[in-house]
């Protein structure tokens, strides 16, 4: 039977050896929030809905919404790394 | 490198149907040999990097280029064109993650403008967004299937596409010559009457535009500013990019009657800008979030595109009858615009 060698068109990279989830505890002292907003129609209204919600279950110190100027573009490296530096936690992503 | 697989003849189109590799279509075995000839002729080696995108943390190399390029049904003399393609799809004007995975269903329609498009084998004329020729056909679709498989834009996967429209298995306008006086696309565009370029734009389904019987420049613009501003588009009101395809009779009585090109796009620009009450008369609702700010101007209206720059005109299409093809791009400037490359060529490397 005839045979014939093709090339994977699919992308192909090593990744890591383990991926694991973020550790999971209770802060016991107050934390920030950031909310990432992509600004699509009622997302602002959602996720600081959701950020509030989480004032039940935490000691929320600050929730702060940062506001996307589009769902289309993503954050900068810069602002990946404020955020990252000053929220506990950080809330982002919403599908239409 | 790429993995490779052996398969026997016989099997080789279902196991590229069972792995999700294709468009729906069959393909050409991508082989090592075929795959090479692509990289050869272009003067790219395999690592080459053709363009980022960060969302995704994937670089697409000229390899994997090259392989889906193949697949595509494409040439070796057609991979340079695809490459500049890439390259401008990359480009973070263009937004290619969201362009690709939007629920609004985008294709990545490829501007192709050059002085000799026909020794690529592109038809710019009868039948210019039709079926029956390979360059036009396969360039487009190798875009289509490294957005599929390097990118993850599948069905099943990333490409979140509500409905989507066949444009999205291959859109590619070349562009004719246009009538005397008038520079081409690439000129228009800051690049040189000698170079070949690309522009990609994130488009819409085409819509045919007829206009048979009004002889006059001013009905004929009447008709193409009715077209844009059909408020079932998304961008409507929202300052979108255009592309406009002017079909010979139409542009043919609008050069002989004196329009320059600037001055057809600076009518038009004018001539859609829309009242909220004519969308909401739609059913459309104004949006006043940050990123699509439905807000009227000074004079009640809002622009549905923002300049005459984001409208491109393009000259295809053969001589009969008065017809001519309107594609918006998807979505406003805000989340994506058109963008370029210079074609490079056969062997000279990287756009």
């Amino acid at each position: 039977m005839t045979t014939i060698d093709v090339l994977n068109p699919e992308y192909e990279t090593e990744g890591p050896d383990e991926v694991r989830m973020a550790d999971r505890s209770t802060p016991g002292d107050p934390v920030v929030i950031t909310v990432i907003e992509n600004s699509k129609p009622h997302a602002k209204e959602l996720l600081t809905y959701v950020a509030e919600g989480l004032q039940e279950r935490l000691p929320v110190a600050e929730i702060v919404v940062h506001s996307k100027p589009s769902a289309s573009k993503p954050i900068d490296a810069d602002e990946a790394e404020m955020f990252a530096a000053r929220s506990h936690l950080v809330i982002s992503g919403l599908g239409d | 490198m790429a993995t490779s697989f052996t398969f026997t003849e016989h099997d080789v189109q279902e196991e590229f149907f069972a792995r999700g590799w294709t468009d729906g279509l069959p393909v050409v075995p991508p082989t090592p040999e075929r795959v090479e000839a692509m990289l050869a002729f272009a003067g790219v080696t395999a690592g080459d990097v053709v363009g980022t995108v960060p969302e995704r943390s994937r670089n697409i190399t000229a390899e994997k280029a090259a392989i889906n390029a193949v697949m595509a049904g494409c040439e070796p003399q057609h991979f340079p064109v695809v490459l500049a393609g890439i390259a401008a799809m990359c480009d973070p004007i263009f937004g290619c993650n969201t362009a690709i995975t939007s629920t609004g269903g985008a294709a990545l329609c490829l501007v192709v403008s050059g002085p000799n498009l026909e020794a690529l084998g592109l038809n710019a004329n009868r039948n210019a967004l039709g079926p029956g020729y390979r360059a036009n056909a396969t360039i487009g679709r190798a875009m289509r299937l490294v957005a599929m498989n390097v990118l993850g834009a599948r069905s099943n996967y990333l490409d979140g596409s509500s409905i989507g429209h066949p444009g999205k298995y291959t859109m590619l306008v070349a562009e004719d010559s246009p009538p005397e006086g008038w520079d081409p696309l690439r000129v228009e565009l800051g690049y040189d009457q000698d170079d070949t370029t690309v522009t990609v734009l994130a488009a819409e389904g085409s819509h045919q535009v007829s206009n048979q019987l009004n002889g006059t420049p001013e009905g004929i613009l009447a008709t193409y500013a009715a077209a844009m501003t059909n408020p079932t588009t998304y961008g409507v009101g929202k300052g979108h990019q255009v592309l406009l395809i002017l079909g010979y009779v139409h542009r043919m009585i609008l050069a002989e009657a004196g329009w320059t090109r600037q001055a057809i796009r600076e009518h038009l620009t004018e001539a859609t800008r829309v009242t909220p009450a004519y969308l909401e008369a739609a059913g459309i609702v104004m949006e006043h979030t940050t990123q699509n700010d439905m807000t009227p101007d000074a004079d009640g209206k809002l622009a549905t595109v923002r300049s005459p720059d984001d409208i491109f005109l393009v000259t295809a299409g053969s001589p009969g009858a008065g017809w001519s093809a309107y594609i918006p791009t998807w979505a406003p400037t805000i989340h994506s615009s058109a963008s370029s490359r210079k074609v490079q060529p056969p062997g000279s490397g990287l756009p």
